[in-house]
């Protein structure tokens, strides 16, 4: 194996393995808004570089992700390609890219529909219009796409919202749920079992092959929410084969 | 061209799986067992990307509507064309009106019935692997058209192929992967010693594993940030029930991962059945990348697996009724 400073060291950037032939390059160890700028343009500047080892890449929240094609050379011959690349900028203080948008999506939050709501906001410690009103005001952002097609991890929620994950996985949340968790929110492609809090239900299709184009976020843009009552979710529904939920999309200006 | 009268398991078309759209959140999906792709297409004299029907559980039934080749790989099943057994891990050829029957898996959950010139189907984000569960595709049902994408005109003969071996495997080889640090020693110790039970909770995302004793975990691991996950990862769900994850599994996830399943012992554990036994032993990467290069070179040279073609197709299936007299039929050739 090439020796390498940035493999298997404390501090950030740093790189590791993923398996036999991934290679992560982390920015940070917490979650913070800093770190995912840098990981989102790290990715977007390999990719550029068109190595003929990498065969894809992908962005976690603070890391890019790299996929080597071990039939043609070893993960790890790859690794001083990424360290030059680190090198060639403060990759901590890069703007996000301007051409982003934000996404208000209405959202019916608690009842039966959402039955995670009430227990999240004691352990968060506030009251239902306190919550609510984080929600409708505060812009999160897309911090990476993953998990199933087109699902954003959105973020970051104030403090009071570092709730860990449930231990027991919760059989079957619907898709279109809003979730929460470590001061992320999550809106589910498809029903999964998750330890995620379902605070609240959409009709937004993160993924609809319906759509001419089928996933309509990117990592930087941002969702906020309109309070909505289940009926106003049942009319949406009723009309909803393009999976839009009633969102309204507009530009950011930056 | 094949009409499908009857499902009894899962099935669903795979290929080789998409590449290139995993930062929009799709996973790599395509076929669970990829020996089997290769040694369909090396039976077939086609790439290994074509379209094949995956049979997950069980079989079905087809009705064959126009004259075509397939080849059996994948589990062992029974199989049989108007009643007249077929040889598995071989191509065979069906006759317009033939009922071909496809059931009882023997030695595996994933088998495979290629179509030569492939399986026509929808092709989403450049991959013909369907993801019901993630509103890709579509399982196959009664009445579905199994056409062919290609039309192959140059004939080619019936063949069998010595499968790769991969259905007895016991122990399974990961290396260490970004979060395997976050487990303590001993942790680790434990989880190589322990004996694995598959569990009956699998599917194309993941196998769930069981084990007596108490479950594996993190400090904190609750609140680790969701980030990468690969086919081949081993999971630790909230309450430390490990589980292996496979070609459909999601893209990120929280749960820790102790290590990570080397890709050519990956086909193995799927198609292991409930209640099999595993272990799991860590080597060093070196060591991985050597089995991997070993492995492609014998990828390479699949045609060399393939028998010297059958040359009364008609008197072969018959004679293959019989797997005693295989023998004899080699000593013939």
């Amino acid at each position: 194996m090439q020796k390498n400073e940035r493999y298997m060291t404390d501090n950030f950037p740093k790189m590791n393995f993923v398996g036999l032939d991934g290679i992560l390059v982390q920015f940070s160890r917490e979650i913070c808004e800093s770190g995912n700028s840098a990981a989102l343009a790290f990715r977007q500047e390999i990719e550029k570089k068109n190595h003929p080892y990498i065969i894809e890449s992908s962005n976690s929240l603070t890391a890019a992700y790299f996929r080597i094609d071990i039939k043609i050379a070893p993960a790890d011959s790859v690794l001083n390609f990424f360290d030059d690349a680190l090198k060639e900028k403060n990759w901590y203080t890069l703007q996000l890219p301007s051409n982003r948008k934000l996404f208000k999506i209405p959202c019916v939050f608690g009842t039966d529909l959402a039955p995670q709501f009430e227990k999240v906001i004691k352990l968060a410690n506030l009251s239902r219009a306190q919550a609510i009103s984080e929600f409708t005001t505060t812009k999160t952002r897309v911090m990476t796409i993953g998990f199933s097609p087109g699902q954003p991890y959105a973020g970051l929620l104030s403090e009071k919202w570092d709730v860990p994950r449930l231990a027991e996985v919760s059989k079957n949340v619907p898709k279109s749920a809003l979730v929460c968790a470590i001061r992320q929110l999550i809106i589910f492609s498809n029903s999964t079992p998750t330890g995620w809090h379902h605070i609240g239900q959409t009709a937004f299709e993160c993924f609809n092959s319906n759509r001419r184009q089928p996933i309509l976020l990117n990592p930087g843009d941002e969702i906020t929410f309109l309070e909505i009552n289940p009926s106003e979710l049942a009319q949406i529904k009723s009309n909803n084969s393009d999976g839009l939920g009633g969102v309204k999309i507009s530009e950011i200006r930056t | 061209m094949l009409e499908v009268m009857s499902i009894l398991g899962f099935s669903s078309f795979q290929d080789m799986g998409r590449s290139g759209f995993r930062s929009l959140g799709l996973s790599r999906s395509g076929a669970a067992d990829y020996y089997a792709m290769a040694e369909g297409a090396a039976l077939l004299d086609q790439s290994p990307n074509s379209t094949a029907l995956e049979l997950i559980g069980n079989g079905g039934t087809f009705n064959v509507l126009e004259d075509c080749m397939v080849a059996l790989t994948g589990a062992t099943m029974l199989a049989s064309a108007d009643q007249k057994p077929l040889a598995w891990n071989a191509s065979h050829y069906l006759y317009k009106g033939n009922r071909l029957n496809l059931t009882t898996q023997q030695n595996g959950r994933y088998s495979y019935l290629h179509l030569r010139g492939g399986f026509k189907a929808p092709k989403i984000f450049n991959s013909c692997s369907a993801q019901p569960v993630a509103g890709i595709g579509e399982y196959t049902r009664p009445k579905d058209i199994l056409a062919q994408l290609e039309n192959k005109q140059d004939p080619i003969e019936c063949q069998k192929i010595e499968p790769f071996n991969r259905f007895d495997l016991t122990t399974f080889r990961l290396v260490e992967s970004f979060q395997t640090k976050l487990f303590n020693q001993e942790t680790i110790k434990r989880f190589i010693d322990t004996e694995f039970s598959i569990d009956n909770q699998s599917s194309r995302g993941g196998v769930k594993l069981t084990h007596t004793g108490s479950g594996f975990s993190t400090s904190n691991q609750l609140k680790i940030l969701s980030d990468v996950i690969v086919p081949g990862d081993i999971q630790m769900t909230g309450s430390g029930q490990p589980f292996v994850l496979l070609a459909d599994c999601q893209t990120m996830g929280g749960y820790p991962r102790i290590g990570c399943i080397i890709p050519p012992d990956l086909p193995a554990i799927a198609q292991l059945k409930p209640n099999k036994k595993v272990k799991f032993k860590f080597i060093a990467r070196e060591e991985a990348n050597r089995i991997v290069a070993e492995e492609a070179k014998s990828l390479e040279l699949i045609k060399w697996r393939c028998s010297a073609p059958i040359r009364d197709p008609e008197k072969m299936e018959d004679l293959l009724d019989f797997n005693l007299i295989d023998g004899a039929v080699w000593a013939k050739n």
